[in-house]
Order: structure tokens, then C-alpha cells, then sequence
């Protein structure tokens, strides 16, 4: 009463119909029926050892699911409960922080000295160029020529834009930056390769340099400055497009972290 | 309807003595469970055709539990135990899909 299959002629699906042709063990055909024993006591315990089987699995399929489950629970709970604490202590940094502020300007603003110490820290990190300043100056954009130029011709390199700043101090600006990054008393314009980077970090053409500075004056002033003739002496001999604008509505200059000071180390004054 | 007794009975006792299966024997038991649901569908086509036989039946359970869990153990020890769990349940699952489609065969004769 086996299945008649037809031969496959690819062999290695042969294999495949041998398993499906041998479903049913060839030993239950090979009993000469006579000898055949129904039903025994054997057959009773090998049934019950399956159902065992089958039933002693699900139930432990079923717990390891449950314990899973509870598992994930417990710690969606626990990163919740940790959230919390991240958005409690936040609050409390924040808080902190401006306790310490109202603190010293309370401590400093109490005397005459104190009061002078307050204005000049903050006199002090605009030109350290810790602190984001705000104000009217000039603007100067400063593009590469032609960028299929051979060679370094006609591209702004790291002494163009040391100039231009320079050109810029000297017309009296009190706060630059280039492409957003501020320049203070330890910054460095350089070129790395074909990257120009200030503060470390790369700046890409046009360059766009905020002075701020009296608005009446400092681009005129610039213009006669150092850094003004190199823009014209480049911009003949290289190419390089410049445009300098006054710039009377305020524009934002953002701050600087402190570097660390490893070596410069301040005199005490005698009290 | 004895034998379904038996079966019945084992389920039941699955269920009621919450046995608590050895953690080195855990890997092993979803193998054993398909082979022993080989064994019990072909015994059952076998019963259908009139060729079942206690000591065939009996052999072929044993064995076929005891190989399979086998073939897994020694896979483990090689590193391919998922792999020729793989095999195995190729090899049963046509088997057990063979079976089925046989006794469905005889029993609504399509």
C-alpha cells in the first residue's frame, strides 16, 4: 500500500523521495502478518512516554515564555526608573548652575571690588572669546578662484584667511570669527593638506569672516589695513573673490570652551 | 482505544506532575518530541493499513528518539548541533508530512 512515486532524475532529490517513500518504517511491511502482535503493554508505555513527552514540553515551552516576558518587564521598568533619575539630575545640574551664578554675582556685587571683579570677568571672556558676543561690524567673504586651478592657485589658503583676521584686528574689530568659528587669543589658522582648519576644526570655502567692530569704520578701515591690500594683491594674482560689506545689523559670534592652560600659570598679586 | 488511553494518560501526567526537565537534557527535548510524533503518526498510518505491530512500533519510537537526540548531542559536541538539528527536522518533517498526508488519505480517501 506504499506510494508509487516517479523516479526523480535529479539526484539529489532522490534523496528526498527515498525519505518520502520510506515514511511509514519499511518494517511494519516486512512483519509476516501472522506474527503480527496488536496492541501490548509496550505499546500502552510507549504512548503514555509520548504524550509525557509532548505535554512535559509545552508546559516548560510555556513557562520559559512566562519567565521571558517577565524578565523584559522588569527591565523596560528599571530603564524607565533610570530615565527618571537622568531627568532628575539634569533638573538638578541646571539648578545648581544657576544657584552658583545668582551666588556670585550676590558675592561679587556686595562691595566696590567685587562689583569691578564682575564686570571685568565678563569684559574678559568676550576677549578671551569664551562667551558668545553679539554687535555690528564688518563682513568679509573670502572664495576660492576657479576650483579647477592646478595646484594650490587659486585657492584660499591658511595665510589668506591669517591675514585677513590680522587685517581685521588691526582695523580695530574686538570679536572674530570664521565660517562660525570663533577666534581667540589661542587659536590657530592652518592648513592641514587642503583643509584650512580653525580651532581644529575644517572650515571650507567661501570663507566668511565676522568683525565686530564699529560699523562706520571697519571695513572701510580694513580695506586700507594689511589684510585688505593682500585681499587685492591675491585677487589679482590668483583670482581669489573677496567682498567686504559694514554690517550694521547684529550678528551673533559664538563662543569658545577654554582650552586647558598647562604652562601659563597667573603672577599673584601681592594682596 | 486503549492506546489512546495511553496517550491521554501521559498527557495528563505531563501536566499534572510539572516535571521539571534537567537543564542538560533541555536542548534535546523539542528534537525527542518531533521524533517521537514521527513515530506516532506512522504508527497510526500503520494501524490504518492494517500492518501495525507492537515490537515494530516500540523499536521504532526508542530508536528514533534516542538517534535523533544523538545526532543533536554529537552536533553540540562539533559545534553544527544547529545545523544537523536543521537535518533532522528536515528528514522527520517530511517524514511526519508524508505520514499525515497518508492517513488523511485513508481516512477521507482524498
Amino acid at each position: 500500500m506504499s506510494q508509487t512515486t516517479v523516479p526523480s532524475t535529479d539526484p539529489s532529490l532522490s534523496l528526498l523521495d527515498r525519505i518520502a517513500d520510506e515514511a511509514l518504517n519499511p518494517a511494519y511491511q516486512q512483519r509476516p502478518s501472522g506474527n503480527r502482535r496488536r496492541t501490548g503493554v509496550a505499546t500502552l508505555v510507549v504512548l503514555a512516554v509520548a504524550g509525557l513527552l509532548v505535554s512535559v514540553l509545552v508546559v516548560g515551552s510555556r513557562q520559559q515564555t512566562r519567565v521571558t516576558e517577565s524578565e523584559r518587564l522588569g527591565l523596560v521598568e528599571l530603564a524607565e526608573q533610570e530615565r527618571v533619575t537622568v531627568d532628575d539630575l539634569e533638573a538638578a545640574v541646571t539648578e545648581l548652575d544657576e544657584e552658583v551664578s545668582a551666588l556670585r554675582e550676590a558675592a561679587l556685587s556686595s562691595d566696590l571690588t567685587g562689583a569691578e571683579q564682575a564686570t571685568a570677568i565678563s569684559r574678559l571672556s568676550v576677549v578671551a572669546a569664551t562667551v558668545p558676543v553679539v554687535g555690528a561690524g564688518a563682513r568679509v567673504v573670502v572664495s576660492d578662484a576657479d576650483p579647477q586651478a592646478p595646484g594650490d592657485l587659486g585657492r584660499v589658503l591658511d595665510i589668506d584667511l591669517q591675514q585677513v583676521v590680522n587685517g581685521l584686528w588691526e582695523a580695530g574689530a574686538e570679536a572674530v570669527a570664521v565660517n562660525g568659528e570663533r577666534v581667540g587669543p589661542l587659536s590657530a589658522i592652518r592648513s592641514v593638506q587642503e583643509v584650512v582648519l580653525v580651532n581644529y576644526d575644517p572650515v571650507v570655502s567661501p570663507y566668511e569672516v565676522l568683525a565686530i567692530g564699529d560699523p562706520r569704520t571697519l571695513a572701510t578701515d580694513f580695506l586700507r589695513s594689511s589684510g585688505g591690500r593682500w585681499l587685492q594683491a591675491i585677487n589679482l594674482s590668483a583670482g581669489i573673490g573677496f567682498t567686504i560689506d559694514a554690517m550694521t545689523d547684529g550678528a551673533l559670534l559664538p563662543g569658545q570652551p577654554v582650552g586647558t592652560l598647562r604652562y601659563a600659570a597667573p603672577v599673584k598679586e601681592p594682596a | 482505544m486503549i492506546p489512546v488511553l495511553g496517550l491521554v494518560l501521559g498527557i495528563v501526567l505531563g501536566l499534572a506532575l510539572d516535571v521539571d526537565i534537567p537543564p542538560a537534557l533541555q536542548p534535546y527535548l523539542p528534537i525527542a518530541v518531533v521524533a517521537a510524533l514521527d513515530a506516532l503518526l506512522g504508527a497510526l498510518r500503520a494501524t490504518l493499513e492494517g500492518v501495525f505491530d507492537d515490537r515494530v512500533f516500540v523499536v521504532s519510537f526508542v530508536s528514533n528518539v534516542l538517534l535523533a537526540t544523538l545526532i543533536v548531542y554529537v552536533g553540540n559536541l562539533l559545534g553544527v548541533g544547529t545545523q544537523l538539528t536543521t537535518a533532522v527536522i528536515v528528514v522527520l518533517g517530511i517524514r511526519i508530512f508524508t505520514n499525515a498526508a497518508a492517513i488523511r488519505r485513508l481516512l477521507l480517501g482524498a
